[in-house]
């Protein structure tokens, strides 16, 4: 047998609560777009999973440019929630994303409590597979962080969303926090199906010849392979304090990483940053991560969620 | 575009060429066929370093035939320097070609503006533009004499071309900008004079950029500019990219300098919100 009949044998399912995905490998919000720049260069339903960029109840425009700055294995971005909003996302961009052949996740984001419920509410009837709630923004002046990282405002606004919908509510975890798993289990009591971590780790970039931050927002979200063994520790955190799904993510560049991310405890994984750099990888993922499977001796994905063992204390 | 659809548009290709214009600017030849098959003016690609993210270069010109693509590069930082650096026979993981280019369209003169490494997108506009026998005017300006690229060149590229610089020195004392607006007033016979289909097209600092704009608005003459933004993925989906430009309420909106442009109509830009841009 060579390598590609062997990690064709390996089982790359998994669920996530109730929903059952082809693959472990969901595109991450903001990172993707709706999918259409580039639907025409690669096959999309070779994903598990495809987020929408975040959205809101009115179109917004988002912040003024740079948005962007590089670090060191890393960027910062302050992009601001640019999007088109919800009722021209359901009208003009849903219905091509439905014809992918991918899960689709929407990426849903809110100044206030009932917003979010608002946002639920409205995509409850469609064909959307998973509502995701960012609570997790950093990069817009009211709202997403200042409830992301308040226990009591994570359950109360889990909780309004659980009330209109029956769709998964995933619950997308800043780790602007001291103590993550207090965050997740928040999300639990209010009723989510999975929580999804970590979002951006708030940061400054500096230019020493203007003395001014390069960012027009001053500060943005950090992420790229920087952030990945902040992610790992918090993953792992999490699947040790909670029993809801976990979908992980946080500087995911190839196939090692994101079983990496099953091993701490993640039952699914997201690519975001990544695909900025090298947008076919996310493609090569799922077939990537089936191989090294089977070198491993395993024959499903799902076999690799909360493997690792912790050295014990001496 | 015919890509074959699960191909991608991720490229492995390799510096042909490199040849240093000063010791901060470099033309780099790249062998790269599927760029160089459907590359066009004002479009660019996307280019790997060490660096974490890749950098976007704007395409000088392409050959189809040969299957190469002409990059300019100006040293601007870490991810410049190492590609002005980069020997022939090197391998570099390119993307492209990418963005909206300028548009020869109903074209029947085209005067272009380019200011310093402003020039290069603007070579590739003018060599289609002749393959299209369209009558061309270049106005090139340089900081000073000592600092013309690609001198002879730019000479043969245009029907007519005048080099200006502040120093003085050249053909036109005084910026791009103005050399433009003497040629446009030069006669009847002038650039966008008579044609009724004539078309400006700019590249190079936003002050310029913004001049140019303004004499083009004020003489009725179409007008395209290409613009640089901070960039991280070039291919539209991170919005990093914006562009200020003003919707039909006349409110700010932001584009993707990589996606809608790098290439906009310059009556769309919202000026006032790009100073203080790159």
């Amino acid at each position: 047998m060579n390598d590609h009949e062997r990690s064709s044998s390996v089982d790359g399912t998994v669920r996530v609560g109730d929903l059952t995905f082809d693959n472990p490998v969901i595109a991450a919000s903001g990172t993707f777009g709706f999918g259409g720049e580039l639907a025409p260069y690669y096959d999309l339903s070779v994903l598990g999973g495809i987020c929408t960029k975040g959205l809101t109840l009115r179109p917004r425009a988002g912040n003024p440019p740079p948005r962007v700055a590089e670090t060191a294995s890393g960027m910062l971005n302050a992009v601001g929630l640019q999007n088109p909003g919800i009722e021209s996302f359901l009208e003009k961009e849903l219905p091509r994303m439905l014809s992918y052949g991918s899960r689709i996740i929407a990426n849903i984001a809110g100044q206030e409590l009932c917003e979010y419920a608002e946002l639920a509410r409205l995509l409850d009837q469609t064909e959307v597979d998973a509502v995701e709630l960012n609570l997790s923004c950093p990069n817009v002046s009211a709202g997403c962080l200042a409830i992301g990282s308040e226990p009591h405002l994570i359950e109360e606004v889990t909780a309004a969303c659980r009330e209109v919908t029956d769709k998964p509510l995933w619950v997308k975890l800043t780790p602007n926090v001291t103590h993550i798993a207090l965050c997740a289990q928040a999300a639990e009591r209010g009723g989510a199906d999975a929580v999804v971590l970590i979002n951006t780790l708030l940061g400054l970039a500096v230019d020493l010849a203007t003395e001014r931050p390069i960012l027009r927002n001053n500060t943005g979200g950090l992420s790229g392979p920087a952030i990945k063994p902040v992610a790992l520790r918090m993953v792992k955190e999490v699947y040790d304090h909670t029993d809801i799904p976990i979908v992980g993510l946080g500087g995911i560049a190839r196939a090692e990483d994101a079983l990496e991310f099953m091993l701490c405890g993640a039952s699914a994984v997201q690519v975001g940053t990544a695909s900025l750099v090298d947008p076919g990888m996310i493609f090569r993922l799922p077939g990537e991560m089936a191989e090294i499977a089977s070198q491993y001796g395993y024959s499903r994905l799902a076999e690799f969620t909360g493997r690792l063992q912790f050295w014990e204390r001496t | 575009m015919p890509v074959l659809k699960g191909k991608g548009f991720v490229y492995q290709a390799t510096i042909a060429e490199k040849i240093l214009l000063d010791p901060q600017t470099a033309l780099l030849t790249l062998d790269a066929p599927a760029v160089a098959r459907t590359a066009s003016p004002g479009q660019f690609v996307q280019l790997s370093t060490s660096r974490f993210l890749r950098r976007p270069i704007s395409i000088l010109s392409a050959d189809r035939a040969r299957g190469t693509v002409e990059l300019g590069i100006r040293a601007a930082g870490t991810g410049t320097e190492e590609l002005i650096g980069m020997a022939a026979g090197t391998a570099v993981s390119v993307i492209g070609p990418l963005g909206r280019g300028f548009s020869l369209e109903n074209t029947g003169e085209l005067i272009a503006v380019g200011g310093g490494i402003g020039l290069f997108p603007v070579i590739f506009a003018l060599e289609d533009a002749k393959r299209l026998s369209i009558k061309t005017t270049l106005i090139a300006g340089f900081r000073s004499e000592a600092q013309t690229l690609l001198p002879e060149r730019l000479r043969n590229l245009a029907d007519r071309s005048v080099f200006s610089s502040d120093a003085g020195g050249l053909d036109f004392h005084g910026n791009a900008a103005e050399a433009l607006s003497s040629e446009l007033s030069a006669s009847a016979e002038s650039p966008g004079g008579n044609s009724g289909r004539a078309k400006i097209i700019t590249c190079g600092p936003v002050p310029l950029l913004r001049a140019v704009a303004a004499i083009a608005a004020g003489r009725g003459i179409p007008c395209d500019v290409s613009l640089e933004s901070r960039m991280a993925c070039g291919i539209g989906v991170c919005l990093g990219c914006a562009v200020p430009v003003l919707d039909r309420a006349g409110e700010i909106a932001y584009e993707r300098c990589c996606y809608e442009g790098p290439v906009f109509d310059a009556s769309r830009v919202a000026w006032r919100n790009m100073a203080g841009l790159v």
